[in-house]
């Protein structure tokens, strides 16, 4: 195991991640998560002046893929993009993918494009995946005949007093 | 269609009707192609003397259906000469995922849960309170006495098993149920101690933790061979909630332990959870709304952590992950269960006066207060209910009894459905015309190369209303098919590619018994068939395109899934094989 950065940390799930980053109050352009093969922990890319580099502890070469899924745009969970911060609330795919670095919005399973017109609640959480060297946002149907993302802000953990 | 009739009067039994248990061979006697009427009365003698010594018939339980003699008969408990009925089974209604106060994240009492699951009609039930340190030291013991006490009071009603939802190391929750016995508690206690994930601190993926699991697995198939108790076993429970059941642990549990190891909640429970708010929950369907985190299986997709028409995606994909596990040739059993916690529109609330109070009684004594009255109304965002009122698995037992009901299981005579859909589901393979009753859910059909063969669908459709106060009409029955191809060299393999649903049959406009027969072609190669059936109302395009599946379950919608809105019943599989 070795030490990439005084700022590791050992997470163990992508909000953890996603907590220990705010924490040290960087400016980036993209941050995302990813999982290590070796550890089953969670690592954080963050772009910044057309760089990528790594937080959390991870071995050399889980840091590497990290890192080149990141900067190849074919893997990690994006949690930090262009237009993130705005994304609030309840807009239409085709206003979502105007304001943000979000390429596409596809239906979980099939994976059909969702109409512009489409309305979406944002949730305040939106989490698009790198792949392909596209930002695609998995959405799920909801509510009201909106979608949703895929991930949410509030899943029920295990074991919760439900 | 019969009653049986070990119940008090009044119990509700929709579900119960028998059907034939036997399968095929070949010579006369043993030939249950040929009917009774057809054999001489020396052969006839001898059948019925096979017959009830438990020596006609096979069984897919624990073991391989290709290659090699055939498993001995699973089920071999239940053929003492008893049976003089000739072997027809009674339906029995139940459910193996059910929390007490004696977990941390539920509330009522043994009793609570009994008179429920008894009064909705549940003829077995499994009490399962989670594996914890508080459970582990003293839980397991304390609410055996709860569990004695229900069954002699629910003895002719429900059969009430001790349990344990056990936190497998490495993975997901499961359910473990042994026999009752002087050392059920005894057996519980060591194996919760010695194998829990939580407990040992064993939760996160990795392979030391993977082979703890399959130690826990030895350690309760010993238990039954060394007769501390008399049988025991284990299902795999919410498997695709989180991605915590890899493909490969699935089978390295079925593998190696195949007569403990016996199959996974083909549904969730909570399935009030994705009841529009504020009306109910608001959430998923079965409280299944995760997503993909460090300990989850990488090759899983995003699309399987929701559930489809209530039911979890390895189950409700069509030639996807169930289906890949059973065209191995080898038994993964579906079932659906409650999971009750916390009921939705109880009023009732937890004992004690304070949070802090209830959680040191439940360390001193492994167990909340008991539950009072509430004054706030109905719980809407409880996504829970009770034991029988949604979700039954149905079991082909031979007796009323605790062994007879872990026969059914193991031999697969199951079939599950929700919101009490129909009556009774009767599947069997046959000779193609034959009057005979049969091969039924779970077992194997041995053919000769060229006999014509056909799947016989026999449905009671609902008379009484369900729990729901309407009476749930049955609109199609599909069959699916699949080849089945042997042992998977990739232990993570998740596709069936052969399997396809291969009829759908609409049988909204039958009146009275319906029956479906499907001409399952002359035998060649290995193949397997199940059934599904649905009230019709939500259907779609399945997972693996149209030509897999043109109309099947789909996506249950966030925060909006009315479970009486969208009902289904799966059976499990019969197999076909050449010899």
């Amino acid at each position: 195991m070795t030490t990439h950065d005084v700022r590791a940390e050992v997470w163990s799930s992508h909000r953890e991640a996603e907590h220990g980053f705010a924490l040290l109050d960087l400016a980036v352009t993209s941050a995302a998560t990813h999982v290590a093969a070796s550890t089953s922990t969670v690592l954080v890319t963050v772009e910044v002046g057309g760089r990528v580099e790594v937080l959390g502890s991870a071995t050399d070469e889980d840091a590497e893929v990290a890192r080149g899924l990141h900067a190849g745009r074919r893997g990690g969970r994006l949690f930090v993009f262009a237009g993130s911060a705005a994304l609030v609330g309840e807009t239409t795919v085709g206003e979502l993918l105007a304001r943000s670095a979000v390429h596409e919005v596809v239906m979980v399973g099939h994976r059909e494009p969702v109409a512009d017109g489409q309305r979406i609640d944002t949730q305040g959480f939106v989490r698009p995946h790198l792949v392909d060297g596209v930002v695609r946002l998995v959405v799920r149907p909801a509510v009201g005949g909106l979608v949703v993302p895929f991930e949410q802000p509030n899943p029920t953990p295990c074991c919760a007093d439900h | 269609m019969q009653q049986h009739s070990h119940g008090a009067s009044g119990h509700h039994r929709a579900s119960d009707h028998d059907h034939g248990a036997d399968d095929a061979t070949s010579s006369p006697a043993v030939d249950l192609q040929i009917p009774d009427s057809e054999l001489s009365p020396s052969d006839l003698g001898r059948r019925g003397f096979l017959r009830r010594a438990g020596l006609l018939g096979a069984t897919a339980a624990a073991g391989s259906v290709l290659g090699g003699a055939l498993p001995a008969a699973a089920d071999d408990r239940d053929h003492r000469g008893e049976d003089e009925r000739g072997g027809r089974y009674r339906w029995l209604a139940g459910d193996h995922h059910i929390h007490t106060q004696h977990s941390s994240d539920a509330m009522y009492r043994v009793a609570d849960q009994v008179q429920h699951a008894s009064a909705y009609g549940l003829d077995w039930m499994v009490i399962t309170d989670h594996g914890s340190l508080t459970h582990a030291k003293i839980g397991v013991e304390v609410v055996n006495p709860d569990i004695v006490a229900a069954r002699a009071v629910y003895e002719k009603q429900t059969l009430v098993f001790q349990g344990l939802e056990w936190n497998i190391p490495a993975a997901e929750h499961g359910t473990i149920i042994v026999h009752p016995g002087s050392n059920e508690v005894a057996v519980l206690k060591e194996f919760e101690n010695g194998f829990d994930g939580v407990v040992n601190k064993w939760t996160a993926t990795s392979a030391a933790n993977e082979l703890h699991a399959l130690e826990g697995l030895d350690f309760l198939a010993t238990s039954v061979t060394s007769g501390r108790v008399d049988d025991a076993m284990f299902f795999a429970n919410h498997p695709a909630r989180k991605g915590l059941d890899s493909p490969h642990e699935i089978r390295g549990w079925r593998e190696r332990q195949p007569r403990i190891a016996l199959g996974m909640e083909g549904a969730p429970g909570h399935q009030a959870a994705g009841i529009k708010a504020p009306f109910g929950p608001g959430s998923g369907r079965g409280f299944y709304d995760n997503a993909p985190d460090a300990q989850s299986f990488a090759g899983y997709p995003l699309e399987s952590y929701i559930t489809y028409g209530g039911f979890d995606w390895m189950t409700s994909t069509v030639g996807g992950l169930w289906d890949s596990l059973i065209a191995e040739g080898k038994p993964w059993w579906i079932t659906a269960n409650s999971d009750s916690h916390s009921i939705y529109l109880d009023d009732s609330v937890r004992g004690g006066a304070s949070d802090a109070e209830r959680a040191a009684v439940f360390a001193a004594t492994g167990r909340y207060p008991d539950p009072v009255h509430g004054h706030e109304g109905g719980k809407t965002t409880n996504g829970d209910f009770w034991p029988g009122f949604y979700s039954r698995t149905h079991v082909g037992a031979k007796r009323f009894t605790y062994a007879a009901v872990m026969d059914g299981l193991r031999a697969g005579r199951v079939y599950v459905d929700h919101g009490a859909l129909t009556d009774g589901v009767d599947v069997s393979v046959r000779p193609r015309g034959s009057r005979g009753p049969g091969s039924p859910l779970g077992s194997i059909r041995q053919a000769e190369k060229g006999d014509r063969l056909e799947l016989v669908i026999a449905i009671n459709p609902a008379t009484q209303p369900n729990w729901a106060q309407f009476v749930p009409k049955l609109a199609r029955v599909d069959v699916i098919r699949g080849a089945v191809t042997g042992a998977s060299t990739d232990k993570d393999a998740m596709m069936a590619p052969d399997t396809r649903v291969v009829l759908q049959q609409d049988v909204s406009g039958v009146t009275g018994r319906i029956v479906v027969t499907y001409d399952l072609g002359r035998v060649e190669d290995p193949f397997y068939v199940r059934v599904r059936g649905t009230d019709g109302k939500r259907s779609g395009v399945g997972l693996r395109g149209a030509a897999v599946d043109p109309k099947g379950p789909l996506a249950d919608v966030k925060g909006d899934a009315d479970p009486w809105d969208d009902l289904w019943f799966y059976t499990n599989p019969i197999w076909v094989i050449p010899s």
